[in-house]
């Protein structure tokens, strides 16, 4: 029975709104000892899930009695598993051993030769130095392959780690001696081996970018989700051994993608997520946290977001030590060391460390006096020992209810000796002299001579010892090599274009946006027979902004553990429905979440041998700018989808203002190489794009994926021109002439996105107002344009003698001539990138500068790509090339009711 | 048994729409759930579904017309054994 405070017979407490301190001291060890004797009596008696219990109440007890304490987020700073739960080693630790030491030195010889043959090129040695044993014990043990439909294990190497990825890969001969000494020279004879992991530059081999730290771990809590959504959508069957794991560094969680969305994972169940964290304490610059401790850090972060927290921090050396230690002090002592401290005693001998570490109490010195002063100095790290790491990574899993993070602390630079173990400047370190040399191979017992040790030779072990036996038959019996991409074919079949005449049927007088119009083309593919089901609609909380609201019903909203509750619409038919076999994935606020719910989704081809369509659609202002490494990474990855930038254009998102209003996103475009970018103004036009686009990723399959501007102004759309079909997936089409005699004046007008119409307008300007002709062409896409120009350009550049290639703006506006006005509603810099293959003079307005908060009207005007503004630059180009009066400009400004007074949109 | 089926509730803040596409025909056998017509409004485009399974006896709205919440839709003659729905099917059951 709970009693409240002021019920208690007990003295109330001092009200405080602070936290009482914990560790004022001890005043009375007698009552000390006697709890503590009474908890021990309980573990001893009934166990420790009964003590747990117990101290749970009492938790709860002193909380309503208003005792205030620190939150007990951290556990003390020892292995989570003690000594006697570990389970035994399976493997040959002796043969694992001599495996761990030669790929050891391989990749440290792989990086010391790459620097040696090409000075500054870089590389990294302490950083698997210190992570070696973490992967060997994986790569022995857990990391299951890939085997016919079982997708096998999905790991997120850490990036820096490579070499010691490749050493590995060399000895079982799926890399060549040619490549490994290639390292980071991808472009020497006989191939060589990207710096990090990158499967657009291997992709037989890498399936996952890392080295933008923080996505790595961000991506794999989406991926581990992605696998249940396949799962529970019935798409694929539950290979519930399958896991992700995500290798990382202490320092990389600074990066707030890193712990961004811990608690997704947590929330979500994810029993499929192990998260290892090479805990070496130390950054490039200097120690992770000098004055703190990094894993108790962790551990309070993980733990307070619901994660399983395995804590690997010291080795079986420390094990007799920590049982002699029955009050507690050597635990104390390990608990108030700061990292920086730590750090220090990795450098210094062991006579340093029982001075100022043991010597810190009379009682610890003693604990340590059978010690050598050796002994002392070769006191492991957890992370260091394969019976602690082979524990930690059996716990994780069997861990049935939520993901697991290892904590596990070793040393960066292990092995390095002077050259850098445990040093600031380790994480540099890429060169090692002879002796340096010697030592490393000393330490790890390989066997190479004193003649040869200068070289940095690699070494092998002949195909039949023992070592290349047990290492073939451990990734034989977890089902193959790692890491491993496939590219399996997973055809689809494209949608009928006769299903979807509608969309090419115009609005029949109705005004509605292209996003109405793209919600609906979308609605019809998740109803389609052959790629329905693939769809993955995606939106980051923003479904009833693009009139996505149906969806719910329809297609419900995934959720693992279905609908727990009744929803507050659930008498309406757009309520807000919740399924475990849902369709659309309603990631929150987080577009980094999204996009890597998107990459999962894209990449599905490769890790799952299923191509599924993702439809990411958001708020265009917070993808390519927001977002952009991500998408980035999306390339690297050959990840293929849609990703829909809404309520997209300077002027066209009314209202909102300068942090919503999207003039930016398309020339960020422009730089991502596989990214297709779209600016369509017209339903059908969307509708072309989005069926094509399906047909080339899905079908083709051709690892690109697409970006399309969606806006939601609602004008009417008119019906698929016939024969604009190609010119729409290539970029441009001629949309309507005004030939007004050889006699009258002729310009090229380039409208796209919603502007195409303000381009239209400018046409009825200057035949009405001014005499004068003019061809509109609606660029659907300017970066289309401008890499078939660069390519032809290119082509020619080295193939003078041949007949020279026509780029494909050149070819629509053949035997025109300028001027060419473009406008757009993004930066000028998009339409201007096409300037060389325009005939003539070229003009480009955009939507350069800040923008505010407006109607579309005021806002075209302000940023001077209404008609009014086109038609003004059309005569100006005109009158440059006397082909209208100069004389007349000054009257036709003010015709066409323009201020010349008004500042430059960029400058306020 | 005939019944007038009208258009439910939508959603919040949504009071009627323009109907866009007549997804079924008079004389047509429909399943509960299926889609009867397609509305637009301000800017989505949502698909009623019929609440039950039957036989279309009339429609009342055509291509182009304006439809509010609680004007009839169509008409429906429940299948043998179906038991006529008050509005849209209800959400699954909480676990």
């Amino acid at each position: 029975m709970d009693h409240h405070p002021q019920s208690d017979s007990a003295p109330a407490p001092t009200p405080t709104n602070g936290l009482q301190p914990a560790c004022a001291g001890d005043h009375d060890p007698q009552e000390t000892t006697e709890w503590l004797e009474a908890l021990e009596s309980v573990i001893q008696r009934e166990g420790g899930q009964r003590a747990a219990f117990l101290l749970e109440r009492l938790k709860e007890k002193a909380f309503r009695s208003g005792v205030r304490f620190a939150s007990s987020a951290t556990t003390p700073y020892i292995n989570t598993i003690p000594a006697a739960a570990e389970p035994p080693y399976p493997g040959d630790r002796e043969i694992e051993r001599r495996l761990k030491s030669i790929i050891r030195w391989n990749a440290m010889a792989t990086v010391v030769r790459a620097n040696r043959e090409s000075p500054g090129i870089g590389g990294h040695i302490s950083s698997f130095a210190s992570a070696a044993t973490l992967y060997e014990v994986a790569f022995n043990h857990f990391l299951h392959g890939k085997t016919g439909s079982y997708p096998g294990d999905q790991v997120y190497f850490q990036g820096h780690v490579a070499p010691g990825i490749y050493a590995r890969a060399w000895l079982l001969d799926r890399i060549s001696e040619q490549q490994l000494l290639n390292f980071r020279r991808e472009l020497q004879p006989g191939g060589g081996l990207s710096s990090y992991p990158h499967p657009w530059l291997m992709p037989d081999f890498w399936e996952f970018p890392t080295v933008s730290m923080g996505l790595g771990p961000l991506m794999a809590i989406y991926q581990a989700r992605f696998n249940h959504y396949l799962v529970d959508r019935g798409l694929k069957a539950d290979a519930a051994d399958s896991r992700v794991w995500a290798f990382l560094g202490d320092g990389e969680c600074d990066e707030p993608e890193t712990l961004g969305a811990i608690t997704l994972a947590a929330r979500e169940k994810l029993n499929n997520l192990i998260f290892v964290i090479n805990c070496n304490l130390q950054r490039l610059d200097g120690p992770v946290r000098g004055n703190g401790k990094i894993i108790q850090e962790l551990e309070g972060a993980f733990r307070g977001a619901g994660w399983n927290v395995i804590k690997v921090i010291w080795g079986s050396d420390w094990d007799p030590l920590l049982e002699q230690d029955q009050d507690g002090l050597l635990v104390r002592r390990m608990n108030e060391l700061v990292d920086g401290q730590e750090q220090k005693y990795i450098a210094m001998p062991g006579s340093y460390v029982r001075e100022h570490f043991f010597g810190a109490d009379p009682r610890l010195l003693e604990m340590a006096a059978h010690l050598s002063d050796e002994q002392v100095s070769r006191l492991r790290r957890g992370g260091h020992d394969p019976v602690k790491v082979y524990a930690a990574f059996k716990a994780a899993v069997e861990s049935t209810d939520a993901p697991t993070v290892i904590l596990a602390k070793t040393i960066k630079g292990y092995g390095l000796g002077e050259a850098g173990e445990g040093r600031n400047i380790t994480h540099q370190q890429k060169k090692l002299n002879e002796d340096e040399l010697r030592e490393f191979r000393d330490r790890f017992g390989i066997p190479i001579s004193d003649e040869e040790i200068g070289k940095a030779p690699l070494y092998r072990p002949p195909q039949d010892s023992p070592e290349m036996q047990y290492l073939r038959q451990r990734r034989e019996a977890l089902g193959g090599v790692l890491p491993s991409r496939r590219s399996p074919s997973a055809k689809l079949s494209p949608p009928k274009w006769e299903d979807y005449a509608e969309f090419f049927a115009g609005s029949e007088g109705r005004e509605v946006s292209t996003t109405m119009a793209f919600v609906r083309l979308l609605s019809r593919l998740m109803r389609d027979d052959s790629v329905g089901k693939y769809v993955v609609p995606i939106v980051p909380d923003e479904s009833r902004t693009f009139g996505m609201e149906a969806f719910f019903r329809q297609f419900g909203i995934y959720s693992h553990v279905g609908q727990l509750y009744e929803p507050v619409d659930s008498d309406t038919v757009l309520y807000y429905r919740e399924a475990t076999d849902g369709q659309i994935l309603e990631e929150g606020i987080t577009e980094a979440g999204s996009m890597s719910s998107f990459i999962a989704a894209g990449t599905a081809h490769s890790s799952h041998g299923i191509n599924m369509i993702p439809f990411f659609i958001y708020y265009s202002m917070f993808g390519l700018q927001r977002i952009g490494d991500l998408i980035w990474a999306a390339g690297d990855m050959r990840c293929r989808g849609f990703l829909m930038g809404g309520t997209a254009g300077r002027t066209t998102l009314a209202g909102e203002g300068l942090q919503h209003q999207d003039g930016n996103s398309h020339l960020f475009a422009l730089a991502y190489p596989n990214l297709l970018a779209y600016d369509p103004c017209y339903a059908y036009e969307t509708s072309v794009i989005v069926l094509d686009g399906i047909r080339r990723m899905y079908y083709e399959e051709e690892d690109i994926f697409y970006y399309i501007t969606l806006m939601n102004e609602n004008y009417e759309m008119p019906i698929l021109p016939l024969g604009s079909t190609e010119g729409i997936c290539r970029g441009m089409y001629k949309l309507s002439t005004r030939d007004l005699g050889p006699k009258k004046p002729k310009v090229q007008l380039l409208g796209s996105g919603a502007i195409l119409r303000e381009s239209l307008r400018a046409q009825e300007i200057l035949e009405s107002q001014f005499g004068v002709g003019s061809n509109v062409y609606s660029v659907t896409s300017y970066k289309a344009l401008l890499y078939d120009g660069r390519d032809c350009q290119r082509w020619n550049r080295l193939h003078p003698q041949e007949k020279p290639r026509t780029a494909y703006a050149q070819q629509v506006m053949q035997g025109e001539t300028g001027p060419v006005v473009a406008a757009c509603d993004y930066v000028t810099s998009v339409p201007l990138s096409i300037s060389p293959w325009v005939p003539g003079p070229y003009v480009a307005l955009g939507t350069d500068g800040f923008g505010r908060s407006e109607a579309r009207k005021e806002l075209r005007r302000f940023f001077e790509v209404d008609a009014e503004n086109i038609a003004l630059a059309a005569l100006c180009e005109l009158a440059a090339q006397d082909k209208y009066p100069k004389s007349k400009l000054a009257s036709a400004i003010q015709k066409l009711g323009l201020d010349p007074d008004k500042p430059n949109p960029v400058t306020v | 048994m005939t019944t007038e089926f009208k258009l439910p509730e939508l959603g919040e803040n949504i009071h009627s729409g323009d109907v866009v596409k007549v997804l079924v025909r008079e004389g047509q056998q429909i399943a509960a759930g299926q889609g009867l017509v397609e509305l637009e409004t301000d800017k989505a485009v949502i698909e009623i579904p019929s609440p039950q399974a039957g036989k279309v006896v009339k429609l009342h709205v055509q291509k182009g017309d304006t439809v509010k919440v609680g004007q009839p839709l169509v008409s429906i003659e429940a299948a043998a054994g179906a038991k006529p729905a008050a509005s849209a099917p209800p959400p699954q059951k909480p676990a």
